[in-house]
């Protein structure tokens, strides 16, 4: 087992600290996803584990070593998607898998393999200007794979694809995690990171304010929410027991719960008066209520 | 290395099936095709001014005013103008001559009179586009006239003779500089200046694009900066050598095929006697290192843009320098090669590439000097490349705010 160790990373720049001091580690294969709002600093924390920007202070290791292109194989999708828009597909995946010391042959069959994968190998001879943006972010996606990484970094893999191409990836990256590749995930989808990460660290301001195992981290917040689906209204009941609703649409309501007390209550009232739940859960938050929780303690 | 060769390759494919590449291949090979004819139309030329090969007939009336004070005039008119008819001239059909002369440039008409002073030449022609010079037809003629005035004089034939013998002379030039040298070192010259320029404008297009396109960040963590920098500008290099060679290859077959043995230029035949291989060695050198150094600069004058229309303003002051160094080359060359101008430029890195090639074939220089002048050439290039690439991965993240040089403490490659 590889570790993938970061510890107090810090960058300034001028007077403003974009990275205060983050510390984690992937010790084992899966997903560890590094959220926060647009300017929480999970860009400059990828940029200084992989060397491109050097960090003020703290350091970054794999299995111990400082991390180069020489000490791990490591696969990156930058957050800023870039490729040669004049350069037929097919020849810009050989390059970029020849620059990472692939043979001719083996970058082609890798870029073959990876395109039939991803269901774009009828652009193979097409220059990248004529895609789609959904099918350029494929593209690059396999660049970053071609040499078959051990370490995987994607900065915002979803953004810009259409659901098709998002259930796709999802599946890709399911995949790749399967296939023991330790993955760092950034993105400000929470949503997209609750279905990927075993682990979490979220940011804000450059600070680190929560991380730690997900199932974990959610199961210390207890069971919050109770979602009821019925026939009948249910409204006078949830206000009876002074429930508070966070979500109701045409099919069900979600309430808010200060414990499994209060799903007990509901039931029994719901049984009292003769209505029966077609549908009745209670479940932990979900990553984007914890993060809003989160964010509202520090306001 | 392997890193620099896939990028060298890589850049040398891309550019290769580029469409400016081709066409100005094209138009290259065009020119220099069109420069191998123009001896054969200029003979072509001179020739229709003489009333010869040119596949119109045409006449030339020579009307004879002098009572045969020159005798054989109309025999010389006859052999000057051998693709011609001269016909004898009646003074009644005058007004006739000079109708079909108005007419048609094919008619010309020689009258040639006796006055006070002597005899007297007058050539009518259409225009003065029909290229006939009555002052060549005047030199062929006068010789009869003085050599039958002195025999009327009682000189003897051998006297006559001898008055219009011409002293033989001939040019001999013993420094280093033939008209051959002078010509490749000057057409070397703008070669280099034309690689320099335009494929210098390729790397820093090249830079920025990738910046504008982001692929630079992708790259950089694929491989060290300075392999991209050095590949690139390979890569771009050898390319401007290829097209080159083609060029030269074309022009020699054009030489050998098209350009007649006899041809001269200024007078003397073309020869390559002061193009020794240690100078074709050096030659290549120079064009290798002089090509790279301004390619580094101009590879971080590309790197400073983010958006390709700010291209040219980065560029300014690498183009400046490049041209202030072609001129300083060109003058000495041309004005002043053994002056001290020509001295410090020999040793100077941004202008030795520009210099140093034309002296190789033009004067007498110390291999010494050559040698050295091409170790500072080299050294200045291998910083500006370390200092090229330090501003290629400094610039990567650099968008929306111009590099400076003190941005570049803690560049990593």
């Amino acid at each position: 087992m590889s570790v993938l160790k970061i510890e107090g990373l810090t960058k300034s720049f001028g007077e403003k600290v974009a990275v205060d001091s983050i510390s984690f580690q992937i010790d084992s294969p899966g997903v560890l996803g590094l959220i926060g709002t647009n300017g929480a600093g999970k860009t400059t924390t990828i940029r200084m584990i992989l060397g491109i920007l050097e960090s003020d202070e703290g350091s970054a290791t794999w299995d111990g070593f400082k991390i180069t292109r020489e000490s791990v194989r490591f696969g990156y999708l930058p957050e800023e998607r870039g490729i040669y828009p004049k350069t037929r597909v097919i020849d810009q995946l050989v390059y970029f898998g020849e620059l990472r010391g692939m043979t001719h042959s083996a970058a082609k069959a890798s870029a073959m393999r990876l395109m039939e994968r991803l269901d774009v190998t009828e652009y193979v001879n097409m220059t990248a200007d004529k895609l789609s943006k959904g099918n350029q972010q494929k593209i690059q996606l396999i660049a970053a794979m071609i040499h078959d990484p051990e370490l995987i970094i994607l900065d915002e893999p979803f953004s810009g694809l259409d659901p098709v191409n998002t259930e796709m990836l999802r599946e890709f990256i399911t995949e790749l995690a399967a296939n023991n590749k330790y993955i760092l995930m950034s993105s400000h989808q929470m949503a997209t990171v609750e279905e990927f990460s075993r682990d979490l660290v979220m940011l804000h301001n450059g600070k680190t304010i929560l991380q730690g195992n997900l199932k974990k981290i959610k199961a210390g917040y207890g069971h919050t929410n109770l979602v009821v689906r019925a026939d009948q209204d249910i409204r006078t009941i949830s206000e009876e027991l002074g429930l508070k609703c966070i979500r109701t649409d045409a099919q069900e309501s979600e309430y808010k719960i200060s414990g499994d007390e209060d799903a007990k209550a509901m039931l029994m009232r719901m049984t009292e008066r003769g209505v029966v739940p077609v549908r009745f859960e209670i479940r932990e938050p979900s990553l984007h209520e914890i993060f809003l929780e989160r964010m509202g303690s520090l306001k | 290395m392997k890193s620099i060769l896939t990028v060298f390759k890589f850049t040398f494919k891309e550019a290769l099936r580029k469409k400016a590449f081709i066409i100005t291949t094209i138009i290259g090979l065009a020119l220099i095709i069109g420069a191998a004819f123009i001896p054969i139309i200029e003979r072509q030329i001179k020739n229709a001014d003489l009333f010869g090969d040119s596949e119109e007939s045409k006449t030339l009336y020579f009307l004879d005013k002098s009572d045969g004070a020159i005798p054989g005039a109309k025999d010389v008119l006859v052999e000057m103008f051998s693709g011609a008819s001269v016909e004898t001239a009646t003074e009644d059909q005058i007004s006739e001559y000079e109708e079909n002369i108005k007419k048609d440039s094919n008619y010309a008409l020689l009258v040639l009179e006796m006055t006070d002073s002597g005899p007297h030449m007058v050539l009518m022609t259409k225009s003065f586009m029909s290229g006939l010079d009555v002052n060549s037809i005047s030199q062929a003629i006068s010789p009869l006239y003085i050599s039958s005035v002195m025999k009327e004089q009682g000189i003897s034939d051998e006297m006559v003779a001898f008055s219009q013998s011409m002293i033989s002379s001939e040019m001999k030039y013993l420094g280093n500089m033939d008209v051959s040298g002078y010509a490749v070192g000057i057409a070397i010259l703008m070669v280099m200046f034309f690689a320099i320029y335009y494929y210098g404008y390729s790397v820093a297009l090249s830079v920025a694009s990738e910046k504008a396109s982001r692929v630079m960040e992708t790259l950089i963590v694929s491989t060290k900066p300075s392999n991209v920098l050095i590949g690139k500008c390979l890569g771009t290099g050898a390319l401007g050598l290829t097209q080159l060679s083609v060029f030269l290859i074309t022009g020699a077959i054009g030489y050998e095929v098209l350009v007649p043995d006899d041809f001269t230029l200024m007078g003397m035949p073309l020869s390559l006697s002061s193009f020794t291989f240690a100078s074709a060695v050096f030659v290549l050198l120079y064009f290798i290192f002089g090509f790279s150094l301004f390619a580094f600069l101009n590879a971080a004058a590309g790197a400073l843009v983010d958006k390709m229309e700010d291209l040219g303003a980065a560029m300014m002051p690498v183009t400046i320098m490049s041209m202030a160094s072609f001129y300083v080359g060109y003058f000495v060359a041309v004005m002043d090669p053994g002056g001290i101008i020509g001295e410090i430029a020999f040793f100077a890195p941004l202008t030795s590439p520009f210099i140093v090639p034309f002296k190789l074939l033009n004067s007498d220089f110390s291999y010494t000097d050559a040698i050295i002048s091409l170790a500072v050439l080299v050294i200045t290039t291998v910083i500006v490349a370390k200092v090229s690439a330090g501003f290629y991965t400094k610039s990567v993240l650099r968008y929306g705010k111009r590099l400076k040089f003190k941005d570049l403490k803690g560049a990593k490659d």
